[in-house]
């Protein structure tokens, strides 16, 4: 046996390894009532239940090497997927790991992708009380003591917690982030329950860049909930941005943050769908796309630093007219070979073809001299062009148009249903971030001068 | 000589305060130990306290009589069952936060100081019918079970207590609402 098929079964309760008791049961048990059916119960206990059931399924699928047998049991496979969505007490940490993962398209069976991505996970909302403690065990002291008024209600939710507004003794308005208590290393949990899944899932192909991917994954994961981390992240973009006065990252006020808890500045203003519901003037439409754009485009050109989060929870537009970028949990900071990569396609950007074919080919983990798939290296390429389209564009490009946006959202659909499994992690990233600004930008309707904030963010180290 | 009423409230009163304090450690839990510091003879302690258990759970008793107290005084306006039954507990894992490792398995029933005003809430959040035996029961089974788990809670500030807290009194609350 496939010795990466062994440490699957090996991981699985020693009663499901040996086909023990009717597991459809358990995985097909009733929801809990009320509250609890938003929430979910102690996590990782079910998912390894109902992640080791799947494995029960997979077993069929790697020990027989008959074909039909093995579509039969994705067929299985897939069914199960599709149940294991209907089990809310899974949705916690899996929601946030579904999210992770369908940024990679490639690794994951589609079910997997729809189920886990259509999940809208709340953590189940925290009342005074809970809160109460976990301000105590973070902050040392009560809510009351510690600020000198903190809402009980919460304004905002987020994914592993909710937002509160406070203000400071020295009187500041402040947002408090929350995590739920124990939620990181449910998480942690779950997804290596996960990965054991999907491993043998993708034995046959290109298991050392799955392997990549599923780390890169538990990287994120890992700085996701934690709050420090998240913190200094913020820190960081607010140094970075500092020379943009339009451009507002909240100020984070360290001595009042943990890993469980973030209090940040408050920030006054709305987000894109209430924005655009007022029905505002292009101008105002163009001025905040060229905040956003400006923003990006210093934060990656200059410091190497992808703002993976660019969806529009974390974008506020801001009373006084100023662009408000929250949330950097997520954020990565490219390291030298990553750099090395940037370089070369920055190149290929400014039209020099060997580094252009060089850079598909490092970006699409083509390696040992081989000459690539010329089929993910052609749409690879017309991805590229169409990424640098407004970049060239002289003047104003109308990122609204219902040309643009569109086009390449097809473009990557064709990448994704091409199912190649290679890309170096971080595309991944990039691809979240310029995506997503550029969605933004779309419903914002906006028209930017792209080419110009690119060439005035590079600067003299010639980047991307 | 015949004991009066007040020398058998002061020698009680004696043998829980220094029980108390000798709870924090396990190896400093003794009877014999107890009673001479208490001033009474070995024997004598037994006829206050049947089991070093029993007095034990008296001492965690009167902690949790004092959490209840405070909790009544500090209660929120417009708070849900849930949210002051979690405050109630929270109070009483606070006082008996010194003595957690000990509490493993020490109590066989929910402990009176705590049950009677969790009946209060519930009677006054649901009605008396909702504050019956069989809820005050499972509530009693709800926090024995949160005092061994939390007893064992290795996680960083008992988080994870504070997680299943929240959930099993999210359950409860809600067999309350749906008797069915
Ligand atoms: N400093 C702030 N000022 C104003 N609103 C804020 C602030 N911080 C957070 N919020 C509000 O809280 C919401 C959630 O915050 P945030 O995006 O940081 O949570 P999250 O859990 O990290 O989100 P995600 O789901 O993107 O991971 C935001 O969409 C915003 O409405």
């Amino acid at each position: 046996m496939n010795p990466l098929a062994a440490e699957a079964l090996a991981a699985l309760p020693e009663d499901l390894a040996t086909g023990g008791p009717p597991l459809a049961e358990v995985v097909q048990r009733g929801v809990p009532v009320g509250r609890l059916q938003r929430g979910w119960i102690l996590g990782s206990l079910q998912a390894r239940i109902a992640l080791g059931y799947l494995l029960v399924r997979l077993r069929g699928m790697l020990l027989s090497g008959d074909e039909k047998l093995r579509l039969r049991d994705e067929a299985n496979l897939q069914a199960a997927v599709r149940l294991l969505g209907t089990m809310s007490y899974l949705r916690g940490g899996m929601q946030k790991i579904g999210q992770a993962l369908a940024n990679y398209p490639t690794l994951v069976p589609d079910e997997f992708v729809e189920v886990l991505g259509a999940l809208q996970f709340e953590a189940p909302p925290m009342h005074f009380s809970l809160l109460r403690e976990m301000v105590r065990n973070e902050l040392g002291g009560e809510p009351e003591q510690v600020f000198a008024s903190f809402e009980t209600q919460a304004f905002a939710a987020a994914s592993l917690g909710q937002v509160h507004r406070a203000r400071l003794k020295t009187g500041e308005e402040v947002a408090v982030k929350i995590q739920y208590p124990h939620i990181a290393s449910t998480i942690r949990d779950d997804f290596r329950n996960l990965s054991l899944l999907l491993l043998p899932l993708r034995l046959t192909s290109d298991w050392a860049s799955t392997r990549e991917q599923l780390e890169d994954v538990r990287e994120m994961l890992e700085r996701e909930t934690d709050y420090c981390a998240e913190a200094q992240a913020t820190i960081q973009a607010r140094s970075h941005l500092a020379g943009l006065p339009e451009v507002v990252v909240p100020r984070v006020y360290e001595e009042l943050s943990t890993a469980r808890v973030l209090t940040t500045e408050f920030l006054r203003g709305v987000h894109l769908a209430e924005f655009v519901r007022r029905n505002p003037a292009q101008e105002l439409r163009d001025r905040h796309a060229r905040q956003l754009l400006e923003g990006i485009f210093r934060l990656f050109d200059r410091h190497g630093f992808v703002w993976t989060d660019a969806h529009p929870g974390n974008v506020l537009f801001l009373d006084d007219g100023r662009l408000g970028l929250i949330d950097f949990g997520s954020c990565r900071i490219l390291d030298e070979d990553e750099w090395r990569y940037e370089r070369l396609m920055e190149r290929a950007f400014r039209g020099d073809e060997e580094a252009y074919r060089a850079g598909l080919l490092l970006g699409t983990r083509t390696v040992d001299g081989s000459p690539g798939n010329p089929e993910q290296l052609r749409l690879a390429r017309e991805y590229c062009e169409w990424l640098w389209e407004p970049l060239r564009h002289s003047g104003p490009f109308d990122l609204g148009s219902q040309d643009y946006f569109p086009r390449g959202m097809r473009l990557l659909e064709a990448l994704f249903r091409s199912r190649f499994t290679r890309s170096l992690p971080v595309n991944t990233w990039i691809n979240r971030t310029f995506l997503g600004v550029r969605a933004l930008c779309y419903r914002l309707g906006a028209r930017v001068d792209v080419g110009a904030i690119n060439e005035r963010e590079l600067g003299t180290p010639p980047l991307v | 000589m015949r004991i009066t009423a007040q020398a058998k409230a002061e020698t009680l009163e004696r043998l829980l305060e220094v029980a108390k304090r000798r709870l924090r450690r396990a190896s400093d839990f003794a009877t014999r130990e107890i009673a001479r510091e208490a001033g009474v003879a070995h024997g004598t302690l037994f006829n206050y306290f049947p089991t070093k258990e029993a007095l034990a759970r008296a001492v965690c008793e009167r902690e949790l009589g004092a959490a209840a107290e405070s909790f009544t005084s500090a209660r929120r306006a417009n708070a849900g069952l849930e949210e002051e039954l979690f405050a109630l507990i929270m109070a009483g894992l606070r006082r008996l936060a010194p003595f957690r490792a000990a509490l493993g398995d020490l109590f066989r029933e929910g402990p009176a100081a705590l049950v009677e005003p969790a009946r209060q809430l519930i009677a006054e959040h649901r009605g008396e019918t909702a504050a019956g035996s069989v809820a005050l029961h499972i509530f009693g089974s709800l926090y024995l079970g949160l005092l061994s788990f939390w007893s064992a809670d290795a996680s960083p500030k008992q988080e994870e207590t504070l997680a299943v807290l929240d959930r099993s009194l999210g359950m409860f609350v809600a067999s309350l609402e749906d008797p069915s």
